[in-house]
């Protein structure tokens, strides 16, 4: 994912949350290997759910997320238009055992429609049926398709057309 | 005329050969010749293993967008045995990853979200560290302990400075510690003295970024693992449900997209 699309993102978030969360982007370089050029275009992304008013120590939930500009096509805009409270729990509550530790673009979950393919999700929106396709997991939610991916070493939901 | 300008030439000539040889004495008066033979001595006995496994407790800095550098670890248990296969674990509190490849596929197994995703491998390690790199986008990790003393190794090219620091013990084994520069990274290496010259700590600095991050690794080896073949084989946990590997698009503008998305 390149950074201004994570601006991008953030900043819809942000006014999806008011002040609840506080967000720390990470754009790190740091090199951890003296042979190879590693790591140079990672982009961390990680944000830290301060979220005051229900329990502070969630600080302590970062989620860490290492995209090597991995497929993206979000240079698309998502369009947020929300004006509820909408997704305050969900982006700090990962360790449930379901999919993924990416919460960015998790706003993109809240649009029920003209979801962009290629867009990648951290929670599935409600109401999905699993569905099996060569042997590999999608969700379909409504009319949109979700296929959880690796993206690098971390998990994340793409969006996707429709599988077979 | 002419002789003039042949004169002309014979001195920029020579001027220009002048400064190129100050350039590389000065290169070469600072790098310690003994600092770069233990480099290779390394890598060379790192060659001659066929079977290890290796613990690393890793540390690594990330810059926040105001400049502030965080620290994160993680700890990686790799047993490898080569040419063909290889296990490894990546532990931190958010991530519980393994690798597993055994000559014919390669399987990403994320422990925590009981997710898995196989594709087909290439015949060796060396050649499966580039794959998925370069596919994927995934690191191997520990990359540099199969990449010291191969011809895929670039360190000894891009080394500046390389400095003999003196004796210093890792986990009450006598080491000794070695400084090296290299364009955009500042390194220390701790390499066992005696007949096992392994690198036991690393630290690597990344100077590109004003936060100067930091990523270090304390190394404990094990040259005599058991093993069976079953541990380099994934077989899917009960529930664990398959997924796909995102690749990296290959379209051409994809390295200067990559280059945008990097340092800052």
């Amino acid at each position: 994912m390149n950074r201004s699309s994570l601006r991008v993102l953030s900043v819809s978030f942000v006014l999806v949350l008011s002040s609840a969360t506080m967000f720390a982007q990470y754009n790190s370089a740091t090199r951890t290997s003296v042979n190879k050029n590693t790591n140079v275009n990672a982009n961390k992304n990680v944000n830290a759910n301060v979220n005051q008013n229900y329990n502070v120590n969630a600080n302590k939930n970062v989620n860490v997320n290492t995209n090597k500009n991995v497929n993206v096509n979000t240079n698309q805009n998502v369009n947020v238009n929300v004006n509820k409270n909408v997704y305050v729990h969900s982006s700090s509550s990962y360790y449930g055992g379901g999919c993924c530790y990416n919460p960015a673009p998790v706003a993109a979950a809240v649009v029920a429609t003209a979801i962009v393919v290629g867009s990648m999700v951290n929670t599935l929106p409600p109401a999905c049926t699993v569905v099996y396709v060569n042997g590999l997991t999608y969700h379909h939610c409504g009319s949109s398709w979700y296929q959880p991916k690796f993206v690098g070493t971390s998990t994340t939901y793409v969006v996707v057309n429709a599988p077979r | 005329m002419c002789k003039r300008l042949f004169c002309l030439v014979v001195i920029v000539s020579f001027s220009l050969s002048l400064s190129g040889q100050v350039n590389s004495d000065q290169t070469k008066a600072n790098i310690d010749p003994a600092a770069m033979a233990a480099l290779d001595k390394m890598g060379t006995y790192l060659r001659t293993l066929t079977t290890f496994q290796v613990e690393a407790v890793q540390t690594t800095d990330d810059v926040m967008d105001n400049g502030q550098a965080v620290q994160s670890g993680q700890v990686v248990d790799l047993l490898a045995a080569r040419p063909n296969r290889l296990r490894a674990q990546m532990k931190s509190d958010t991530k519980d990853v393994f690798f597993l490849y055994d000559g014919k596929n390669f399987t990403l197994y994320g422990h925590l979200v009981n997710l898995y995703a196989t594709v087909p491998a290439p015949p060796t390690i060396a050649e499966l560290i580039g794959k998925i790199d370069e596919k994927y986008g995934i690191d191997m990790p520990l990359v540099d302990l199969f990449l010291w003393g191969s011809p895929q190794s670039t360190a000894s090219q891009a080394i500046t400075s390389a400095i003999d620091i003196g004796p210093g013990s890792i986990e009450r084994t006598t080491c000794e510690q070695y400084a090296f520069r290299q364009e955009g990274l500042d390194w220390q290496i701790w390499i066992q003295l005696g007949d096992y010259p392994l690198p036991r700590k690393l630290i690597l600095t990344t100077k590109d970024d004003k936060a100067q991050p930091r990523f270090s690794e304390v190394l404990t080896w094990n040259l005599a693992p058991s093993f069976n073949d079953e541990a380099f084989t994934f077989d899917p946990p009960k529930d664990a449900e398959r997924i796909a590997i995102a690749e990296i698009p290959a379209s051409p503008n994809n390295e200067k997209k990559s280059e945008q998305g990097g340092v800052k």
